[in-house]
């Protein structure tokens, strides 16, 4: 993960709360860790492309 | 050769690549994961995929997770102590959003950040002075992504580094950094700050002092292109074919004892730690044994005291 991408994926991480895929780490939606590493190959996949979506 | 490839920025060059943000508009207020709050400046576009209709910014300040407050003359606007709901960001953005950057300033050795507003509005980050590391690792102060993809990184440690956003973050090696740091910080943080990040940038930055040493000293540096087991990491060769091995990465006791080294008769120990004391004993019976032997600490020295200690190896 770029420097770039690490800021984005912050940002991207607010949106998906925003739109309903929220962690369970807390009431807020945060992520748990392991939900946070899921999350980063997530995105990691979507800005290769390869992803279903 | 890239961005990152440069020194730390002195004070000076930190404040001139920062000073280009004066004059732009704030232009952004939005949060990122974390409860982190993120100030854009500048001319806007629509992120786009995967980031859909988030708006970036020319310039993007991420406040990482370093106390901040926004004030202005008829008092406080907004802190970082409440979580940052909309009705927050809107009052930030009453306050700011449009506003030009007047003076963009870093304060102190703890890379606190004032920004100046043409409305007399005033937006500081506050670093603590006792928070330098967390997890072995320099806390991030402030990261400003500036318009030609270049990154001014700051960490609680003094150093303000130039950096290019494409460049890749060290992955974590193994799983026991992450759970370190995930005991200590929040996830985020294990996202941003990780043991190897800081192994990572520790050991670009002895590069760096490496090549510049060599460089200033008209030697040559011969670094491995693979990993091997001679227990050096680099090699110098001076005037008249002598030749110095250089440690870093490799343990020092499987260095001292390389056949290779040996061989070669001179050794400069490179360490990150600031102190070097524990490994006397070691270096000593090298000597005895007839090794030439000097060891510079890089996090103390300047990349000069490398080459002072390079050219006195040579010189023996």
């Amino acid at each position: 993960m770029s420097l770039t991408q690490r800021a984005a994926f912050g940002l991207w991480l607010e949106q998906e709360k925003r739109h309903g895929e929220r962690g369970t780490r807390n009431k807020r939606g945060d992520f748990t860790y392991p939900e946070l590493l899921d999350k980063a190959e997530e995105f990691m996949a979507l800005l290769a492309g390869d992803a279903d979506e | 050769m890239l961005m990152s490839d440069l020194l730390p920025l002195a004070n000076n060059e930190a404040a001139r690549e920062l000073s280009r943000l004066n004059e732009n508009k704030c232009s952004v207020v939005t949060t990122s994961y974390g409860n982190e709050l993120v100030l854009g400046f500048g001319s806007t576009r629509v992120a786009g995929w995967p980031l859909g209709e988030i708006r970036l910014a020319s310039w993007m300040l991420y406040t990482r997770s370093t106390p901040w407050i926004l004030e202005t003359p008829n008092g406080v606007v907004a802190t970082d102590r409440r979580r940052l709901r909309p009705i927050t960001l809107q009052r930030i953005e009453r306050a700011v959003l449009n506003v030009r950057v007047r003076d963009a300033q870093i304060r102190n050795s703890a890379q606190a950040l004032t920004l100046h507003f043409a409305n007399q509005a005033t937006f500081s980050l506050l670093p603590s002075a006792a928070e330098v590391k967390r997890a072995g690792a320099p806390v991030d102060v402030w990261e400003l992504h500036m318009p030609d993809s270049r990154v001014l990184r700051a960490s609680a440690d003094g150093q303000v580094q130039l950096m290019h956003g494409d460049e890749e973050l060290p992955e974590p090696e193994f799983e026991g950094d992450l759970v370190a740091a995930a005991e200590v910080a929040d996830p985020m943080s294990v996202v941003l700050t990780t043991e190897a990040a800081v192994r990572g940038r520790k050991e670009s930055a002895f590069w760096r002092a490496l090549r510049g040493a060599v460089r200033s000293l008209g030697y040559e540096l011969f670094e491995p292109s693979v990993t091997h087991d001679s227990g050096v990491d680099a090699i110098v060769v001076g005037p008249e074919g002598k030749i110095v091995a250089v440690q870093y990465k490799h343990g020092l006791r499987d260095t001292l004892q390389s056949g290779m080294v040996e061989r070669l008769g001179r050794l400069l120990v490179v360490t990150d730690e600031p102190s070097v004391k524990r490994d006397a004993k070691s270096l000593a019976s090298a000597r005895s044994r007839g090794l030439k032997v000097a060891q510079v600490s890089w996090i103390d020295a300047a990349p000069p005291e490398v080459a002072d200690s390079l050219r006195a190896l040579m010189d023996s």
